[in-house]
């Protein structure tokens, strides 16, 4: 089989040494001394069921504390196409707002930074958040046009910009969507930061991010932003040739904690992935854990909602 | 002037920021791509060249050693938005001058890097599939990556207003071949990739308007069937700023647009309130086109 052109770059991305010796730098032991991650695995048949009690209970299950803090909630919104699942959903997406406006956040906004489409404001639109969200009109920033400041360090960068609504938050939620990737093999709540670089200063595509990496990218976007927390829509997800051309897969789950590592690792193991093989996660492990006897599952069990996400052929051997 | 227009002009004279500039919402960081945007807004405009002066020294002051222009500034790197100072500056009758010259070397010195000797024989030796045609190299968003249609439409306009250098042709030559060769299945045109897996990709109705803005000036036979493509598109309800770049493209091709009522924007988006007030008809979207 021939590699595809970003198979390319990302391989001419890992020819850098000093990029390579960088990556070692966040690699560690399984645990590195970090306390185990909890991880709440909730039950959601349908958009149509009470998802704000059940990201309350499941934000209370990891112990989150938001009081008086700056809450950004970060969806995945990056195309619309009516026939398939390719954003976070509305439901989800309103949730969240309501349970972290209840939990006593000093203030909750909504921001994301598109990869693709410049119209930020119109997939919002056809997204239905802009008309089912109350005041998300003046909740919401579009990350690819907002103002930016600079962070010492990304990859093989000696600064690198970030919008200043990131920056700036006490908290960002990552409200993913549980979908594959036919890039990355798997796209949950680590991968939902690359909406985070601004597309005023990389551009759309945010090929820059190709260029160093897909996989390191994701790795370096967690080491940037660490104040983090992460739900992610697993109640219809996207399988096969995702994030955009796949096909709805209903799992029936949120997952949710302050781990990001720990929470993708649990989301692979509902999708049928083993994560030890998605090279993204087994980068960050000197950022969470992944190992399942670090992460301290509540409520439901992964392996019992177990679901297998069908995969490309390039990455069929991420099967669990 | 039709009073969307005028209220336009308004929100932009009043959403200057006192360096010059415009953000892309009042009270934000001046940027290159919503300054140059309200400068051909405003160009021409009652009362509007002390304002525009500003903006002029602002952007000049923006460009850097290399001579291309960095997006604000903070970013201490050359972008694609030198094409837009390049396009400020040939409205403002500065084609003579060092800046436009320099602006243009950064500009015929920056291609995306799929076309790299690396690339291109990893292809030919068929190890690997780059998914489009690699000896069509356009420009891309910022050096060290690969070309994408819009940074090469912005190009095109750009170098068409170069005047007197011979070694431009080959360049537009190619950047529009590369425009046509990642023209999406269904007629228009998304951030640069047709398909992805051999899987078609949709068109934008933005990005479609952009390319044909690139291609305006340019006389190939397929353009009326694209065009064709952008009215109908431009004849449904679309966003503001989709609406004003299918207009600016149906215009600069000498098509007047459906006007259909577009679909809500935020408000107080000073990147599309300029292109709105480019796309009227009484508007300075020639500013735009091949022709200097």
């Amino acid at each position: 089989m021939k590699l595809q052109r970003r198979d390319l770059l990302i391989a001419g991305g890992a020819l850098s040494a000093a990029g390579i010796a960088s990556w070692d730098n966040l690699r560690g032991p399984a645990s590195n001394g970090r306390p185990p991650s909890p991880v709440a695995v909730i039950k959601a048949a349908s958009y149509s069921d009470d998802l704000v009690s059940r990201i309350r209970s499941g934000i209370h299950a990891c112990g989150l504390n938001v009081q008086g803090k700056s809450v950004l909630l970060k969806p995945n919104l990056v195309e619309f196409d009516k026939s398939t699942s390719i954003n976070t959903d509305v439901a989800v997406l309103a949730a969240a707002l309501e349970v972290f406006q209840s939990l006593g956040a000093a203030s909750v906004h909504i921001a994301e930074g598109p990869g693709h489409r410049r119209d930020t404001w119109d997939i919002a639109r056809l997204a239905r958040y802009r008309t089912e969200i109350p005041g998300f009109d003046a909740r919401f920033t579009d990350l690819n046009r907002d103002d930016v400041s600079s962070i010492p360090q990304f990859a093989d960068e000696g600064e690198f910009f970030f919008p200043n609504t990131a920056l700036r938050a006490d908290l960002i939620v990552s409200v993913a969507k549980m979908k594959t990737h036919h890039w990355a093999g798997a796209t949950l709540s680590m991968k939902n930061f690359f909406g985070l670089v601004p597309g005023n200063v990389y551009g759309w595509p945010k090929n820059k991010l190709h260029h160093i990496g897909i996989p390191r990218s994701i790795v370096e976007l967690n080491r940037v932003f660490r104040r983090t927390f992460a739900i992610v829509d697993g109640i219809v997800g996207m399988e096969g040739n995702g994030p955009i051309q796949g096909k709805p897969k209903p799992a029936g789950v949120l997952v949710m904690g302050p781990d990001l590592v720990a929470v993708d690792a649990t989301c692979c193991r509902i999708m049928g992935i083993n994560p030890d093989k998605v090279e993204y996660i087994t980068m960050a492990t000197g950022l969470g854990n992944s190992h399942p006897s670090r992460v301290h599952q509540r409520a439901e069990r992964p392996e019992t909602l177990r679901t297998d996400f069908d995969l490309v052929d390039s990455f069929r051997h991420l099967r669990l | 002037m039709s009073p969307s227009s005028a209220f336009a002009r308004e929100l932009l004279f009043r959403a200057q920021n006192t360096d010059g500039g415009w953000g892309y919402f009042p009270g934000k960081q001046s940027w290159l791509e919503p300054s140059a945007y309200a400068w051909l807004a405003l160009h021409n405009a009652p009362g509007a060249a002390p304002a525009l002066a500003r903006t002029l020294a602002l952007i000049l002051s923006w460009q850097r050693a290399d001579g291309g222009w960095s997006p604000n500034g903070l970013v201490n790197q050359s972008t694609w938005v030198t094409s837009l100072a390049l396009t400020v500056l040939a409205a403002a009758r500065q084609t003579a001058g060092t800046p436009f010259q320099r602006g243009m070397d950064w500009l015929m010195g920056s291609e995306g890097v799929e076309g790299s000797w690396f690339n291109r024989v990893t292809a030919r030796l068929g190890l690997v599939d780059p998914g489009r045609d690699i000896s069509l190299t356009g420009w891309p968003w910022l050096a060290g990556t690969s070309s994408w249609v819009e940074p090469t439409a912005h190009a095109l306009t750009a170098l068409r207003k170069a005047p007197g250098r011979s070694d431009i042709a080959a360049r537009i030559d190619t950047g529009t071949k590369q425009i046509w060769s990642l023209r999406c299945a269904d007629g228009g045109w998304n951030y640069g990739a047709p398909n992805a897996l051999h899987v078609n990709l949709p068109s934008y109705p933005e990005t479609t308007a952009l390319a044909l803005v690139g291609l305006a000036g340019s006389s190939q036979t397929r353009l009326s069937q694209a065009l064709e493509h952008a009215r109908s598109l431009a004849a449904k309800p679309q966003s503001p700023m989709a609406s004003a770049w299918l207009a600016i493209a149906c215009r600069l091709h000498g098509i007047e647009p459906p006007q259909p009522a577009a679909t809500p924007g935020p408000e107080a988006d000073l990147l599309v309130t300029s292109l709105c007030a480019i796309a009227e008809p009484a508007g300075n979207w020639h500013l735009l086109g091949g022709a200097r």
